[in-house]
């Protein structure tokens, strides 16, 4: 089966800013895909060259296998969702929603104010136009509304409404730029849920942009992170939680962010966290400064005082609901903060002020290189903590 | 107290009437030669230079100076000429003037600095300036005393690109690229997308247009001599050298007459204009 979309080697710069660089990227048909990144990483960018608004100066965007370099957003039967909904805003909804089949049914003449009651077919035209409208309307609930104008709907019903102007069409693939991210935040979980619904229900592909990581992992199928205009990762949610490529895509991923706690390799290729080894060995590592991931939710604190293990200071404990997250300061140097999550019921052994011994299981921690890079690492049996 | 902080209501009625007698004296000086217009225009001929300042005339004489002038003057063929030379000049300046302000706004090509830049110089340039060569090339070709004379170097309006453009610039982008990813071209994107959204800045424009060509005497006096296509200011004067002399009522009269219309579309169109106006000035 073929690629609903496929670039090649994709690059872009906006006069001497590189913004893109050298993107390659394949997605399924029926995936959902994500774009993140950090603002500024040229995720909308990317976004903008595959609908076609914007030409990138090198490589090749194809389409349902189609090379469409050449083509007009129109002819690449895209749609495409904005962050302000843009909608038309003298147009009633139903209006909004019959724009784009107005334009690919009827010729410009039959669009032209006046001339086009000359058509004889212009009225059988716009009656299916108005049959199809209804139908999208009614998947997404918003027949109510059709009569009227943007700035009479909320911005929940503005999303829905452009929504069904991008599902009327049926386009091959939907783009989305952040349609989530005007909205207010409890609206904004429900939207999500209801996008999830939408993608299962069309199976269509759906290449998604966004900065919030929330979004992306409960959303995709898939994740493409971009950073600095390349592609740092592209995997499942679980892939780049659990097994990130770098250390950008580790911090990006993940809520409260990933710790990221200052270690180096001895010669035998030990990762030696202060003075203590950690149990992780790099095979053939070069001596010198790495950097150690390890997740809220990996770390465990000891309260007994055992020499063998790096010590926290616990400076704050908050409230989550089911969890708790504890801002510890480590002892020996107190810029590194670090986060633990534990579940509430673990909490009352906790106490502020008080030091604690951290300890974690070496096979989940993750370790970066000195460029930030992800490094193979194996378990050996001398661990931090394991006597807990 | 409390006094300090709420400012007692003789206070502000002061301000309130001190605010008021500032506009009224502003509107006195506007509105008085309208008004003495009016008056001389429902006087007795013998009574406009004895009657001094009384504001009630002593005898109605609406009547007669009303049918004088427009028996008199064809009043009916000047305001015709003002309706088509403001008509057409309105039309051709919109034209020109609202797809170019939309590629100055919202297209990137070449050059577009610099065109701008030409167009803000020409906000600077008066129509002295132009008008002995146009003058000259209208002689050339022997299409003086005619309407197109009269409406051809207005055309093209440099204010109006200047205007919609900063409307235009307002415009979000992101509509422009959803209409383009649904397929409208550049110029049905214009005409269907941003123009009926900028509606009140083209009323506001349309209104300075009609109103400096309407009373417009500087350029019709240049290019007309035949009394048939004179626009009201013009014909207002040949109307005076020849028939009235000193009748200064009928000449009211007259006056009177083709005011009315500039006044009637300004009412009309008097929420939308200064919509239009604000609203330009906020973008």
């Amino acid at each position: 089966m073929e690629h609903s979309l496929e670039l090649a080697q994709i690059s872009k710069a906006f006069g001497k800013t590189g913004v893109l660089s050298e993107i390659d990227l394949a997605v399924q048909p029926g995936e959902f895909l994500s774009l993140v990144g950090p603002s500024g990483c040229g995720k909308s960018t990317l976004l903008r060259i595959i609908s076609g608004l914007e030409r990138q100066d090198a490589g090749q965007v194809r389409i349902a296998g189609r090379t469409v370099d050449a083509l007009s957003p129109r002819a690449r039967n895209i749609a495409m969702v904005f962050q302000n909904y843009a909608l038309y805003p003298h147009m009633s909804a139903a209006e909004n929603i019959a724009l784009p089949l107005m334009v690919d049914r009827l010729s410009l003449f039959e669009r032209l104010p006046l001339i086009r009651h000359l058509s004889p077919r212009r009225k059988r035209i716009e009656a299916a136009i108005s049959g199809e409208i209804g139908k999208v309307a009614e998947a997404l609930q918003i027949e109510p509304l059709l009569a009227r104008k943007p700035g009479q709907l909320s911005g929940g019903q503005r999303q829905r409404v452009a929504l069904a102007r991008a599902m009327v069409r049926q386009p091959s693939l939907f783009l989305m730029d952040e349609p989530l991210s005007n909205l207010d935040a409890q609206l904004r979980v429900h939207m999500r849920d209801e996008l999830t619904d939408l993608h299962r229900r069309l199976g269509a592909t759906f290449i998604y942009v966004t900065h919030d990581q929330i979004e992306a992992m409960t959303m995709s199928t898939r994740i493409a992170m971009l950073d600095g205009g390349r592609l740092a990762q592209i995997g499942s949610p679980a892939d780049l939680y659990e097994r990130p490529a770098s250390l950008t895509v580790a911090r990006f991923i993940g809520s409260p962010a990933i710790n990221v706690l200052p270690a180096r390799l001895d010669p035998q290729g030990h990762v030696i966290l202060g003075t203590l080894p950690t149990g992780l060995v790099v095979p053939d590592g070069m001596a010198g400064p790495v950097s150690l991931g390890l997740r809220p939710e990996h770390i465990r604190l000891h309260a007994a005082c055992d020499r063998a293990m790096p010590m926290a200071t616990l400076r704050r404990s908050e409230h989550h609901g089911a969890d708790r997250l504890l801002h510890l300061d480590l002892a020996e140097d107190r810029q590194t903060g670090l986060i633990v999550r534990i579940p509430q019921d673990e909490t009352g052994q906790f106490q502020p002020g008080e030091t604690y011994g951290i300890g974690f299981a070496p096979e989940k921690a993750h370790l970066f290189d000195a460029s930030g890079l992800r490094m193979a690492t194996r378990t050996v049996p001398a661990r931090i903590g394991a006597a807990a | 107290m409390k006094a300090a902080r709420f400012p007692l209501p003789t206070g502000r009625l002061l301000r309130f009437a001190g605010a008021h007698a500032v506009l009224l004296v502003g509107a006195a000086f506007m509105l008085l030669p309208f008004i003495w217009m009016l008056l001389t225009a429902i006087r007795a001929p013998d009574e406009i230079l004895t009657g001094g300042l009384n504001p009630i005339p002593r005898s109605f004489h609406a009547v007669e100076n009303f049918s004088a002038a427009l028996q008199q003057a064809p009043l009916l063929r000047f305001m015709v000429n003002g309706v088509i030379i403001c008509g057409g000049i309105l039309i051709i300046q919109l034209i020109v003037a609202i797809p170019a302000a939309y590629a100055l706004a919202k297209l990137r090509f070449p050059g577009r600095g610099l065109l701008f830049a030409a167009v803000i110089g020409g906000l600077c340039i008066p129509i002295q300036v132009p008008a002995l060569p146009i003058y000259l090339a209208l002689a050339e070709f022997g299409l003086l005393d005619s309407y197109f004379a009269m409406m051809v170097p207005f055309f093209l309006s440099v204010f109006a690109i200047f205007l919609f453009r900063q409307t235009f610039r307002g415009f979000p982008d992101e509509i422009l690229q959803a209409a383009r990813v649904d397929g409208l071209g550049e110029f049905e994107i214009l005409w269907r997308i941003v123009v009926p959204s900028a509606l009140p800045a083209i009323a506001a424009f349309s209104i300075f247009s009609i109103v400096a060509h309407w009373n417009d005497l500087y350029w019709p006096m240049i290019v007309i001599q035949r009394m048939d296509y004179a626009p009201p200011p013009l014909g207002m004067l040949f109307f005076a050298n020849s028939e009235t002399g000193a009748s200064y009522g009928v000449l009211m009269a007259g006056a009177t007459i083709i005011t009315a219309p500039l006044v009637l579309v300004f009412l009309l169109a008097r929420r939308r204009f200064v919509q239009g106006i604000t609203m330009t000035g906020i973008k």
